[in-house]
Order: C-alpha cells, then structure tokens, then sequence
C-alpha cells in the first residue's frame, strides 16, 4: 500500500476530520443495532402521527367541506356527531344580512344501516338537506354529488360514501338497504370518508332525513350554512350575525367550525389523545435508544475525549460531535423507517379504510421529530462529556 | 539579567499545591520556584509521588494553581477559563503515558484532530502531518488504525499528535516508556530539534536513564520540593 495514497492531493483544502461519521461506521454491526432500534422508534412515530393526521382528517372531513363562508351553530355544539338543534327562523333572518345571497338547514345524525342482502350491520354518519327541483348546488363541495342531486327527490333515497367500510356490505352504489330499519334505495355515491366518525356516510334529502329519524322537524336543523355574495367581508357579516340574532345559535365562520371540530378531535376524544401520546411513546423511546447508545459510547471513550479537552477543544464542540453523530443516526434510522412505512400505511387504510397517508408533511415532520428526538438524546448524552477531567490523564 | 529571566516560557514562584481540603489535605507540592527559558528541553526526574505529574498538569492548566504564581508563554494561570484556557491548550503539546488514540481514527487522522484546531491550508497542514508520521517511522502505516499497530507505533502516533502543530510548549509524561531504544532516540532527537531549531520548550518527566542525556537541564523533585536543577550545558 502507498503510504501516502489518500492524502497526496495536490489542491487539498482544509477538510476537518469527519469525527462524528467515523465513531459511528467503526463499529458496523453495532451501528445497525442502534439504526434498526432508533428506525424502529421513527416507525411507532410514522403510524402513530399517520393516525393522528387520520384523527385530524376526520375533524375536517365533512366540516371543511361546506361550501358556506359562515356557519350557525347550537350553543350546545360539541363537535358534528353532537350538535343540538338550531330554529330554522334564524336562517331566514340571516338573510337579512345585504350580504348573505342564500342560507340552508342541514341535518346530522348517525344511523344504523343494515345491508340486507348479507346482513352486515354499521353505523352511518347520515346528512340532511334541502333538495330543491331548481337547484343543483349542493351544501358539501364533493365531486359528482351535484348531477347526482336530483335523484335524491324521491323520499327514502340516498347517496352513499364509496369510502364508507367494507364491512357494511357492498359500497356499490345501487341497491336497496335499510337504515333505521326502514328501506332505502342507494341511487348514487360520492367520496368523502370520514374517518374515525363513522363506518362511513350517507347523503339525503331532508324529508328523508325526517321520515328516517323519527319525523324529525325540518324546523330544527343542526346546522345552518350562510353564503355570502363574492367579495363579502367573513368577519364583518359574522360580527353583525352576532349582534343581530338571539343568543340561541352562535354564528362562526367556516375556519372557526373547523377549530371547534379539531379541538373536540384532538383534545376530547381518546383517539386523538391516544395517538398523540403513541407519538410521544415513539420519541421516548428513541430518546432513550440513543441515549444508551451514546452514553455508552462516551464513557467508553472518556479519557479519549479527556484527551481532546487537553489538547484545547471546547466543550461546545465535542457535544456539536455528539451532535452530529445523534443526527446521523436519526437519518440511518429515518431512512428504513419511512421505506417500511410505505408499505404499512397502504394496509392499514385498507383494512380500516381511515383516512391515513404518506404525505410530504408527515415526512417532513417526522424527519423533524426524528432530529429533535436525537438532538434531545445527545444533549443529554454530552452532559457525561463533563466528566471527561483532563486532569486525570497525567 | 538572562535572557530566560526576562521572557521565561515557563515561570513557577512559590507555586504549592494540596489535593482536598481542610484536615485531609495533602500537600503535594511545597513553594517551588522555577525557570525555563523558550528552547530549553528539560527532564524533571524523582521518585513517584514527588509531585512531578501534579507539576506538570498545573503547568498544563489542567489543574487550577492555588497558591504562588504561575506563567506560562504569556499567559497567567491563575483564574485561566473557557475560550481562553482552551486557546493555552492549543499552543501546547501533550504526551501522556497511555496514547489516548480514538480506535475509530486511522494515524493520519488522530494527528489532524490536532491540525484542526489550528486553521491552515489543508495542503500544509497535510503535508506536516505526513512528515511527521513519516519521520517517527509511521510513513506505511498512516491508514491503519490503532488496534493494527503496535503499542510503540501508537504512542508515536499520539507523539506525532502532540508535535504536528508547532507547540510553544511540550509537557511529555514517560513519552518513551513504550519505545524500543531506536524509536527512542527519534523521539529525542525530535523533541530537541523542536527545542533548539523552532524554540518549544520541552518539559519531560521520566525515570528513563536513557534519555538524560538529551536534556539541558535535570531537574529533580522529592517529596514535592525541588531538589537539584542541573543545567547539563553548564
């Protein structure tokens, strides 16, 4: 071997050892075990966080998809699933309002459904609302349900979700079924899916609604929608709402209904608690894989870093090799974690059908929870660097 | 007045030293007073526990000093921290009995860890780095690491450390104990080179006869006092 082989370039920079890189490739198998353990731990935080984004599609599912730029509410509203009842005479009032151009009641309720030809049983999310013959313009932004409107005339006649579960029997959208016990005939379908709500979702009329949920008054819907001509300012309209209708609704733009229904999802719900805190679980357990393994590694090499502090480096530089070992190891980790995950995610939505993807943001954020989780272990690690007394090579 | 008087790069006054406190101290080192001028390559000798690392690891400000003065090229010991002990640190040379050489670092890189503190163009710095191991017998070896060479070629490699930055000041603890006599001999001519072509001032404790007559001066420690200083040009 030529003994100066490596190092004979000519136009050589300066190039600072790659400290961190050969502490962590020295010992190969060792450096797989941490990858694999610390891999391991970005898995647990991928689905985990892939649920609780599924946890936060399910607040936004249908509420972010109301083609209204200002929502009445019941005082009482806890999240879609339980929303009391507003007096439909506080839409026609609204319309007081120069810049309200048209109001609608919608209905929500969940509804057993029945699938009689194989007798599977679930639970649908049903909504309700107006179906004119002169209107096409439907109250949820859903590709197709538009055209498919006019069929919903015919009482007993509904759209359902082609995302809705598999196990409520064929989701092909034609056939009869029963809801509440009462006949049904599917005349159309669209794609919605909602998630943790329900098994899945159903469209209807409004006297449908009714005749389904034991006559339920059309003059108690659980929601209204306020539409406002082009140009309208949101927060003035909803200010003057507020002032102008009794205190028996609460008048909130579209933004606002979508933190209500985040906030119940997240913060009152035990799955978005649960899955935050897998998320959490994940990243403790990174933390404390890493830090074994660094704390480890630093021990081991104490009168090694000893001797670096004798030779003048600062404190602040080995944690930054530290540092920088912690962030290679999350990226070794990171990589087979997301590749695995690719592959997970896929069956889980198809098992569960919930709403649960791979998206640039959850990589994104995962890739920074993993540096965080790494960074948090190294400092914590580096603290043992203070024991590191040059005084005691001598 | 001597030149060495004037600029000493080492100045010791009074310097005491006690490990622990209160009825448990033990004083180590008493009132030691001395001077070694830049070039100057000393051995200090004596038997074990006559102070002479503790001596040595003040000089290196790896200790805190207690009581009288210490100086060393330019700087004042007493109260010495953060950025400006570590920048004392950087413009000296540590030998340590033990080599201290990372296993994951090949030779070539355990002597630029010391080259990295000091910014230079690479080229040089390399080309330094290659010297030196080559000249400590280490030429075929610059790719290997620790566990592939044997104890001597780790020492000099941690020797090669030590020296690869043009130190003001080298502090050798037994730098020669794990040597054969020809490798010995490398490494004392190298240090005196150092000393009397580039000016560092070399402080060597051993118990190594061998090497005595290296030195320009012997000096000898017992019980934590000075007890001879022998300029050995005199």
């Amino acid at each position: 071997m030529s003994p100066v082989s490596a190092y004979d370039r000519p136009t050589e920079k300066a190039r600072p050892v790659p400290f961190a890189l050969q502490l962590i490739f020295h010992k190969k198998s060792r450096t797989a075990v941490a990858a694999a353990g610390i891999g391991f731990a970005i898995l647990v935080m991928f689905v985990q966080l892939g649920f609780y984004s599924a946890v936060l599609n399910t607040a936004l599912a249908v509420s972010a998809r109301f083609d209204a730029e200002i929502m009445l509410i019941s005082p009482r509203f806890a999240y879609l699933g339980a929303t009391g009842t507003i007096p439909a005479g506080r839409l026609y009032q609204a319309q007081a309002q120069p810049e309200v151009t048209t109001t609608t009641p919608i209905f929500f309720r969940y509804a057993d459904w029945r699938d009689p030809a194989n007798g599977a049983n679930c639970r649908l999310f049903a909504i309700g609302f107006p179906v004119s013959a002169d209107s096409d313009i439907s109250p949820l932004r859903l590709k197709g349900v538009s055209a498919q409107l006019k069929k919903l005339r015919p009482t007993n006649s509904l759209l359902l979700d082609e995302m809705t579960r598999s196990k409520c029997g064929p989701v092909d959208p034609s056939g009869s079924t029963e809801v509440r016990n009462l006949s049904a005939q599917v005349v159309g379908g669209f794609k919605m899916g909602v998630g943790f709500l329900a098994d899945g979702a159903m469209l209807m009329s409004d006297d449908t609604f009714s005749r389904f949920f034991g006559n339920h008054p059309l003059e108690e819907p659980h929601l209204g929608l306020v539409r406002l001509a082009p140009g309208s300012d949101v927060d003035e309209v909803a200010d003057a709402l507020r002032t102008s209708l009794p205190r028996d609704v609460r008048v909130v733009t579209q933004d606002e209904l979508n933190a209500l229904q985040t906030q119940h999802w997240v913060e009152n719900t035990a799955v978005g608690n649960i899955f935050g805190m897998g998320t959490l679980a994940g990243f403790l357990v990174g933390v404390v894989v890493l830090f074994q393994i660094l704390s480890t590694d630093i021990r081991n090499h104490l009168p090694l870093y000893a001797t670096l502090r004798a030779m003048g480096y600062s404190k602040k530089r080995l944690t930054r090799y530290v540092l920088e070992q912690a962030w290679i190891y999350a990226l070794l980790g990171f990589g087979p974690a997301l590749f695995v995950s690719l592959f997970v995610f896929p069956l889980i939505q198809g098992a569960t059908n919930l709403p649960i993807f791979i998206t640039p943001v959850l990589v994104v954020g995962i890739l920074c929870l993993s540096l965080a989780m790494c960074s948090a272990s190294a400092l914590v690690s580096a603290r043992r660097l203070h024991r590191a007394d040059p005084a005691e090579l001598f | 007045m001597t030149p060495d008087s004037q600029n000493p790069a080492i100045a010791l006054e009074g310097l005491s030293y006690a490990f622990g406190a209160g009825e448990t101290a033990k004083q180590v080192l008493f009132d030691i007073s001395l001077s070694l001028a830049p070039g100057e390559f000393a051995i200090m000798t004596g038997p074990s526990g006559s102070g002479k690392t503790t001596l040595l690891s003040l000089v290196g400000a790896l200790r805190r000093p207690q009581s009288g003065k210490l100086n060393c090229i330019g700087h004042d010991l007493h109260g010495l921290e953060g950025a400006e002990l570590e920048g004392y640190r950087q413009q000296l040379g540590f030998i340590f009995q033990l080599h201290n050489l990372f296993p994951a670092l090949t030779a070539f890189q355990s002597v630029q860890m010391a080259t990295d503190l000091h910014p230079e163009p690479g080229a040089e710095a390399n080309d330094r780095i290659r010297a030196l191991l080559t000249r400590l017998g280490l030429g075929e070896r610059m790719d290997y690491r620790p566990h592939q060479l044997s104890g001597g070629q780790r020492q000099r490699v941690a020797i090669a450390r030590a020296l690869v930055h043009r130190p003001a000041l080298v502090l050798a603890d037994e730098p020669t104990a794990a040597l054969d006599s020809e490798n010995t001999q490398i490494v004392l001519q190298l240090l005196a080179d150092l000393a009397h072509e580039r000016g560092t001032t070399v402080l060597m404790v051993t118990q190594d006869s061998r090497v005595f007559e290296s030195a320009d001066r012997l000096i000898n420690l017992v019980d934590g006092r000075l007890d001879s200083d022998v300029r050995r040009t005199d």
